[in-house]
């Protein structure tokens, strides 16, 4: 009896252990196309088949009980199904393409990503500083990029119709007040940063994320390097000045140290300028900074800098009289900066900044001293439940205290003291295959104000195809009114701006192409009220008011001619404005209606040596006449620069060499940016036409770069 | 009697289960496949099964290894540029969960510069941003393991194939090379399923070099 238990028992128990499962069938595509070489397993065991030439397969296993069975296939989204046990099933399995990150939508509309983890058009720190019209400065080379006007006695960023001011720099999530060193009239300013300490540019030419506030048309965000991979000696000769700096890597963090020096003194002998500096520019930089690497993610960094800079330049007050003008400038600047993974799916960040400088301007209508201190916090969290959702929050909080004097003038003293606190909320998800949807909101506080505004932000996303997306965004954009003017009026409103952004753009094998139309909607913008003195507050109020329309056009090409790598923007503009001085609504003097760029980059192997060329084009931006009644009619020439660069790359006694040198406006184009009038008529009644120009007609920079391992 | 006959379903049950699920067996198996292979879908088809082990065996850093390894292997007897990207994706793939399921692990982050390495094969002009990062990741595995021969060999690679003119070539790469011959002649014979591969592949550089 017992022996026939045993015996019913182990034939009970083999036919469950071996209950077979039998599957045949076929992997296709969308296409109904055979897939073969595919993965066809029961999840969680050893046993699988894989799909012959003709997608078929055949998998029989003793398993027990229902299963499940996955199929995989290089390229496509994996595929389960339940199959009962004992089961004799036919399949035919169908997979969808994955589509691997190039292909992904992604919020494009209003950035130009330069990050590693963004994949639209890029720029790095090579591409900047080979790019001829960049002069090494991060912002000359994003003056080759679309939506940007060529201000060439300026030096700073003027997007889409906005002010220089409207653009604001943040580094590693902190804004910086002071990017740009500090310059008398006529004189371009530069970026403060070598571009080589970011690893990468995102720029937003518009519809920005609400993590980041108070700029009014662009932001422009700096990510720093992470860990430099080895410790150096990088050294700098250049006509216009010297440059060194160390680089020490530990196992888990590294710590840089760079001074730069640059006197135009002996660069102004070689190549004078148009009017002789009383004093030679002179400049020093420095510049410590520092990673410190905690677990798999974390980072912290930390970065400090030091900036001089002093000059006696003359100013034309006339057709024929120049003025002196003294600068001397000081900043400091400090940011520190942490983020680190709590979780597989929770990312804390945040930091600290600081920003004082000291600017102090002699000229004959007296001396000017403004001061400004500036701080920000930040802390944020960043919730990855998974690839297709990214939720983004944080609080922003800032306070800046600015003086500003006049010397000659008694009791001209002004300044504020303001703080604003911000929140944002960002919630991005993808739907289906072919949208990704961004919402996001930044209530924002303003002490002097006791006011709070709220900005709503909204980015779409669509596929279109398997290599093009169309994008839109909007959104709401406010900025504290430019220090010169809250320094007298403690009331005016934050300058608002709202953005409306389509874009559309195609990528394919290393060629991007783009095209961006916007309309931008300005509103409490300051204007003064001429019946009073500048220096009361009356003067000032928020009543301006403005527009800006325009088409972005952008292609690069890196593919089609080996070792060629170019890129042509165009942009057109439409902006007209009612604000500070202006009696009626007319285009400012800082926009050309059309501005073109083309540079292109070519390496010959054989040399070692690439060479760069950079064509810019503008139509001529209006200026005005005090002479005659009607205001801004006038049209100053057509603004255009060749330049070229070469860059020879030696290996000298083992150590990597750069000889570089770039000439600016090699064809020697002798026409003024636009032109100025004289404040005061001269003694036949009429206001004097000075032209604005370039310093030197060419320009030329000439360095050798060293870098010791 | 009961106790006999429950011992025996009780071997009978799991010497099915050990025969499906003999992780021993499955890798022998597959590392066989893999030695044997000759075509791209011999590859694809051996990496299939360390694929299925990789998601047996949560804890085992290995299936991964060998799965990426393949892929890597395969990638170059592949003709479509896009296919062998897509093969170095997943290869990619692997090696993330192999370095998350065994952190600082030399032998993964080899993987990894071999995987960077495999990129430029399949497309020379990437030389430029792949040769840098390949021997970043080499010198981070050698940091974790400073013996780990495959490391060593595979960066002495990666200067033999860097211009002389950057500090790479023949006689540069040649120190490395003999070094990693030692340490391919020192490491251990281990029974497991630890990476032990490399040793021809630097032997034939060695004799390029000494051309």
């Amino acid at each position: 009896m017992k022996k026939i238990q045993l015996i019913f028992l182990l034939t009970f128990l083999s036919v469950t252990v071996f209950g077979q499962i039998s599957i045949h069938g076929k992997v296709v595509d969308t296409q109904n196309q055979p897939l073969p070489g595919a993965n066809i397993y029961f999840e969680n065991t050893y046993e699988g088949a894989t799909s012959d030439s003709d997608g078929i397969f055949q998998l029989t296993s003793q398993l027990e009980g229902a299963q499940r069975l996955k199929v995989t296939f290089l390229g496509y989204v994996p595929y389960t199904v339940a199959i009962p046990a004992k089961a004799d099933t036919a399949l035919v399995i169908t997979l969808q393409p994955e589509h691997n990150k190039v292909d992904e939508v992604v919020i494009t509309a209003g950035t130009f990503g330069t990050d590693d983890d963004e994949q639209t058009v890029t720029l790095n720190a090579i591409d900047i500083l080979t790019t001829p019209t960049s002069e090494g400065d991060i912002y000359g080379a994003l003056r080759t990029l679309p939506g940007t006007q060529q201000v060439a006695e300026d030096g700073r960023l003027f997007v889409r119709g906005g002010e220089a001011y409207e653009t604001k720099t943040f580094i590693d999530g902190m804004e910086m007040q002071q990017p740009y060193s500090s310059s008398t009239p006529d004189l371009p300013s530069r970026g403060r940063f070598s571009p080589e300490l970011f690893k990468g540019t995102l720029f937003g030419t518009g519809g920005y994320s609400a993590e980041y506030g108070q700029a009014l048309s662009s932001a422009l965000i700096l990510h720093t390097i992470d860990l430099p991979k080895e410790s150096f000696t990088s050294i700098g000769l250049l006509n216009v000045g010297v440059q060194g700096g160390y680089t020490k890597r530990f196992d888990k963090a590294s710590v840089s140290a760079s001074g730069e020096y640059y006197n135009l003194g002996l660069n102004n002998r070689i190549n004078p300028p148009r009017n002789a500096f009383a004093e030679d520019p002179v400049q020093m930089n420095g510049l410590v900074h520092a990673q410190v690497k905690s677990g798999k993610q974390g980072m912290w960094k930390a970065l400090y800098s030091f900036n001089h800079h002093k000059l006696i330049a003359p100013y034309a007050t006339s057709a024929t009289d120049r003025e002196n003008v003294a600068l001397n400038s000081t900043n400091h600047y400090v940011n520190t900066t942490y983020r680190n993974m709590l979780s597989d799916t929770w990312m804390i960040y945040g930091g600290v900044s600081g920003d004082y400088y000291d600017d102090r301007i002699k000229m004959e209508e007296g001396n000017y001293h403004i001061m400004d201190r500036y701080s920000q916090g930040r802390a944020g969290l960043k919730y990855l439940p998974s690839e297709k959702v990214k939720i983004n929050m944080g609080v922003d909080a800032n306070w800046q205290d600015n003086e500003r004097s006049n010397e000659a003038v008694a009791n001209r003293e002004a300044g504020f003291t303001q703080r604003t606190l911000a929140t944002y909320v960002e919630v991005e998800f993808q739907l289906g295959e072919n949208w990704a949807v961004r919402l996001g909101v930044r209530p924002e506080y303003f002490d002097l104000l006791q006011k709070i505004e709220v900005a709503p932000r909204l980015s779409l996303a669509r596929k279109t195809g398997e290599h093009s997306q169309l994008s839109l965004a909007y959104g709401a954009f406010y900025q504290n009114a430019p220090d010169e003017y809250l320094a007298f009026n403690h009331q005016l409103n934050a300058e608002g701006a709202g953005h409306f952004i389509l874009n559309y753009q195609y990528s394919r094998n290393k060629r991007d192409f783009r095209i961006e139309t916007y309309y931008k909607d300005y509103q409490s913008l300051v204007k003064f009220n001429m019946g009073q003195s500048e220096y009361t507050p009356a003067y000032y109020t928020s009543s301006g008011s403005g527009y800006s329309k325009g088409v972005d056009l952008f292609f690069r090409d890196r593919k089609s001619i080996p070792l060629l790598d170019y890129w042509i923007a165009y942009s057109y503009l439409d902006t007209k404005r009612y604000y500070r001085d202006f009696p009626t609504k007319v285009t400012p003097g800082f926009v050309a209606k059309n501005t073109l760029s083309v540079v292109g980059k070519y390496w010959i192997a054989g040399w070692n040596t690439q060479f760069g060329f950079s064509f810019t084009a503008a139509s001529g931006r209006p200026y005005d006449d005090p002479n005659t009644p009607a205001f801004m009619d006038k049209k100053a020439p057509v603004y255009s620069n060749l330049s070229l660069n070469a860059s020879h790359l030696a290996y000298l006694f083992g150590n990597y060499t750069i000889f570089y040198c770039s000439v600016g406006n090699v064809l020697g184009r002798d026409k003024p940016y636009t032109y100025r009038y004289s404040e005061t008529p001269n003694s036949a009644g009429t206001n004097e036409r000075i032209p604005v120009q370039a310093e030197t007609l060419r320009s030329i920079i000439l360095g050798v770069f060293i870098q010791i391992k | 009697m009961k106790k006999v006959a429950l011992i025996i379903v009780v071997v009978v049950v799991s010497t099915a289960s050990l025969w499906a699920q003999n992780y021993a067996g499955a890798m022998q198996n597959a590392l066989a496949k893999m030695g044997a292979a000759k075509s791209t879908t011999d590859f694809v088809a051996a990496s299939q099964i360390f694929e299925r082990i990789t998601q047996v065996e949560t804890a085992k850093w290995e299936p991964a290894y060998y799965a990426a390894l393949s892929l890597i292997n395969g990638s170059y007897t592949g003709q479509e540029k896009e296919k062998r990207d897509q093969m170095l994706d997943q290869a990619q793939k692997f090696i993330d969960t192999c370095l998350k399921r065994s952190p600082e692990n030399s032998e993964a982050m080899t993987l990894q510069g071999y995987l960077y390495q495999a990129r430029i094969g399949v497309d020379g002009s990437r030389g430029q941003e792949f040769s840098p990062k390949a021997a970043g990741a080499l010198k981070q595995a050698m940091a974790w393991d400073a013996n780990n021969p495959r490391a060593t060999s595979l960066m002495a690679m990666n200067i033999f194939y860097t211009p002389s003119f950057y500090g790479g070539g023949k006689e540069n790469a040649l120190p490395l090379f003999e070094k990693a011959e030692k340490l391919f002649a020192e490491q251990p014979k281990s029974s497991s399923f630890t990476p032990s591969w490399g040793e021809e592949m630097n032997q034939h550089f060695l004799q390029e070099c000494k051309k």
